[in-house]
């Protein structure tokens, strides 16, 4: 299998800080790759890094084989980006706000018109495209959201916890959505706070504290970690809380 | 270019759909046009008033001014000034007696002009248009015999009437703040983390910048030069002058005050700090420019003046509505294209440095 992401002694640091702490991770085509971690532990920053919205201080970031750096303007039409915000216009339809952000990435013509109903009825929200977003549940956003990140078809789908604040149908419309997705082709890096979501979708995670990676692996992998016999029991959670301890972190993520 | 005609297409869409704004800036400029129009209604009368005046006058035979006499008399009168002249008289007993306003003694090669300290404003009148006859004089000299020179007539102050002034000033004003009908974008954008999604799209820092440029751009030209001063125009009794300068400096004033808006759109992550201190700097631009009291009779010096670039425009373009031309013009045009360039180098250059979250 290719190799989507790589990262290599990656560092980001703030002050003189190290936020993200020599980061070294590789995600293969066809995965949906789990980036836990409590508040603080680097997981946004790497997201953004990945992104091309921050600067690594240091190390190197791949993408499809090509360097972040150099090739930026290929690599970024390849991914779609679902912020943990609701980044979507509310007095614009919901066809609008798809065609707003599709044709971002060149998309024009008949292609974006196809774009824009693929985008929507992905979601299931065709029969809603004149709508105005803000008319929307919360869940319908949320979905629309999703949308804005699809037209130009994407080969990496970044989702930064995009269930927060919705009720369980919706939590679970997405998470098959997702499941949908990867089954296309897409490879998919999620992040939760929910492990029971990753639970139920991540083919492999890794767990970050304080910048480092402290875990990497299938879920039965890492549970194996901390298993105290073959037979144990034992949730992502408690796997979670084992590696990077119960004790509360209140400091924003840089 | 394609992307560039969406996002403008849909930003556009988000203006007009921003119906508040879009009706509450037309009104408010009509209801300060009409409300400053009649407060200094009043004021710009008194000074009307002021030009009816008498003025008293000897004139030697010998003096450099006999010649142009009956020219600088009638001057006078085109300034609502009756003139009298004496012989041999003395000014200060005439002014005491109130038989006139002013008086002025011509002797050879000069002039004295008399008046109490109640007749400023008078002495000013008499002294600008004397200032023009020596200006003339000085020309008519250089090089070339009196004898041969015919004069018609001499500069005058033509005032504004203060419906017209205040109707194109503040068409000027409310114009400079054409960036406002964008706030609603900025705002949305800033709460829902939008600005990340172009970012980590494929659409560059001039494209971002250029979006919200010209789709203020065609906002302020379609509700405020053409909506707003057609309004204006037929409402009240505004005259254009030129209608090509009055359009022209309009569509290049919302050129640069667009590019100077954004600036602080862009560099302020704060909208209240962002908004108030757009406001602030127009409000003194406009304070020192004649947006709020006439240029014309403020008390602010003409080096301050100039350091607000709604000064050139407000001067050119009333000066047009009243004469036909203004000799502003030429400084209007270099003011406001320098303000674009610098405002839109200063826009991209904050767009592009703010690609990290």
């Amino acid at each position: 299998m290719n190799t989507v992401v790589k990262l290599e002694g990656l560092i980001k640091k703030y002050d003189n800080k190290p936020v993200v702490d020599g980061l070294t991770l590789d995600i293969k085509e066809g995965e949906i790759f789990g980036l836990l971690g409590p508040n603080g532990a680097g997981k946004s920053t790497t997201m953004n890094m990945i992104c091309s919205l921050l600067k690594p201080t240091a190390g190197n970031i791949e993408l499809f084989g090509m360097d972040i750096k150099k090739d930026a303007k290929k690599i970024k039409p390849l991914i779609g980006y679902i912020p943990q915000d609701l980044a979507i216009y509310g007095n614009l339809k919901a066809w609008e706000n798809v065609e707003l952000f599709t044709s971002l990435y060149d998309v024009k013509g008949a292609d974006l018109k196809k774009a824009i109903d693929d985008s929507l009825e992905f979601v299931e929200l065709t029969d809603r495209r004149n709508s105005y977003a803000k008319t929307f549940s919360g869940g319908m956003k949320r979905r629309l959201n999703i949308a804005c990140a699809l037209g130009h078809k994407p080969k990496l789908l970044i989702f930064d916890e995009p269930t927060v604040g919705i009720d369980p149908q919706s939590r679970n419309f997405i998470l098959e959505k997702i499941k949908k997705a990867n089954s296309n082709g897409t490879t998919v890096i999620y992040t939760s706070h929910y492990m029971e979501e990753v639970e139920a979708v991540c083919t492999r995670v890794a767990i970050m504290d304080n910048g480092k990676i402290v875990a990497i692996g299938t879920k039965e992998e890492l549970k194996n970690m901390v298993r105290k016999s073959p037979d144990e029991d034992i949730s992502l959670e408690q796997v979670f809380l084992t590696l990077t301890g119960k004790t509360l972190r209140d400091y924003v993520e840089g | 270019m394609n992307k560039l005609l969406v996002i403008i297409k849909n930003y556009l869409k988000l203006i007009f759909r921003n119906k508040v704004m879009i009706i509450v800036v037309p009104i408010a400029t009509v209801l300060v046009v009409a409300a400053l129009a009649n407060a200094f209604h009043t004021l710009l009368d008194t000074n009307d008033d002021v030009a009816d005046f008498k003025m008293g006058y000897e004139m030697p035979a010998d003096s450099k001014y006999a010649f142009m006499e009956n020219i600088m008399m009638s001057s006078f009168e085109e300034q609502g000034v009756e003139t009298v002249e004496y012989e041999k008289a003395d000014p200060e007993e005439i002014i005491s007696k109130g038989d006139i306003d002013v008086f002025v003694t011509f002797e050879k090669d000069s002039y004295h002009i008399y008046g109490d300290d109640k007749k400023e404003l008078q002495v000013r009148i008499v002294q600008y248009v004397l200032f023009n006859v020596d200006k003339r004089m000085d020309t008519m000299f250089v090089g070339s015999s009196a004898n041969n020179v015919k004069i018609s007539s001499l500069e005058t102050i033509k005032t504004s009437e203060a419906e017209n002034y205040y109707g194109i000033i503040e068409i000027v004003y409310f114009l400079s703040l054409c960036t406002v009908f964008l706030s609603f974008i900025f705002q949305t954008e800033r709460q829902n983390s939008i600005g990340i999604r172009f970012r980590v799209g494929n659409a560059g820092s001039f494209t971002r910048y250029m979006s919200k440029y010209i789709s203020c751009l065609v906002i302020a030209i379609l509700i405020q030069v053409v909506l707003v001063s057609g309004v204006v125009l037929s409402l009240f009794d505004v005259t254009m002058g030129n209608p090509v300068v009055f359009f022209g400096i309009l569509i290049l004033t919302a050129i640069a005050f667009t590019a100077y808006g954004l600036v602080f759109f862009l560099l302020f992550n704060n909208m209240a700090v962002s908004i108030g201190l757009l406001f602030m700097t127009l409000w003194f631009a406009g304070f020192v420019g004649g947006t709020f009291e006439t240029y014309m009779y403020t008390v602010i010096t003409e080096p301050i003046k100039r350091l607000s670039p709604l000064y050139y425009v407000n001067r050119t373009l009333v000066e047009t509505s009243v004469n036909g031309s203004s000799s502003y013009l030429g400084s209007c045009i270099v003011v406001l294209s320098v303000l674009t360039v610098v405002c839109m180098l200063l826009g991209i250059i904050i767009t592009s440095r703010k690609k990290e979250v």
